[in-house]
């Protein structure tokens, strides 16, 4: 059996500063962040490789999506 | 059979060790781009928040209004009438179409049955906080 740990894409910083934003993420690191997504993308700062996600505005307690 | 892929939980910078999966999507746009989203057996599809579909090359005319049910009440969604393209990075030959419902007020991505799990087989081991992915090869 392969274990795969997506290890590459491991995000190593806490976004609890954002919750309510989306952000950038390179190589596990917020490069940048907006309020908006299409806003985020366009910045001069972010690459096409990035990731980009939503960081929920209440990050705790327990999920039932 | 091909082997099943294990992928531990992880977290995604905000608590919580959950099973979330990076899927490789393409959209309208042909762009590709990585998005991390939860393994969710109760959504029927896949659901992106809706800040993706701009970026994803969706516009209005590619969106279809329905009526959804989530556990807090009905919801509208925006059902894409086209689809997208998916990868599991880690099989990148693997790849299948995805008609995302995009949900204004959500922020997770949800990765639900009838387009993941269509061409996956998916074993939840919470006990062991990890789950495994098979790729499905028999007809259905």
């Amino acid at each position: 059996m392969t274990v795969i740990h997506q290890s590459d894409l491991v995000i190593r910083e806490d976004l609890t500063a954002y919750a309510g934003s989306w952000v950038a993420i390179r190589d596990g690191k917020v490069v940048a962040s907006a309020l908006d997504s299409v806003e985020l993308r366009d910045k001069p700062e972010v690459h096409e490789s990035d990731v980009l996600m939503p960081v929920p505005d209440r990050t705790e307690g327990v999920y039932i999506l | 059979m091909p082997d099943p892929l294990l992928i531990p939980y992880s977290e995604l910078g905000f608590g919580g060790a959950r099973p979330y999966l990076f899927l490789h999507v393409t959209g309208l746009d042909g762009r590709g781009r990585l998005i991390p989203g939860l393994i969710d057996s109760g959504a029927d599809s896949t659901v992106l928040p809706a800040g993706y579909a701009r970026l994803m090359g969706y516009s209005s005319a590619d969106l279809a209004l329905v009526e959804g049910t989530q556990v807090g009440g009905s919801v509208t969604l925006r059902h894409a009438t086209r689809p997208s393209t998916a990868y599991v990075p880690e099989l990148p030959d693997l790849t299948f179409d995805i008609a995302p419902f995009f949900v204004h007020g959500c922020q997770h991505a949800l990765w639900g049955r009838s387009d993941l799990m269509l061409h996956f087989d998916v074993t939840i081991r919470e006990r062991h906080q990890h789950f495994l992915l098979t790729p499905a090869t028999d007809p259905v």
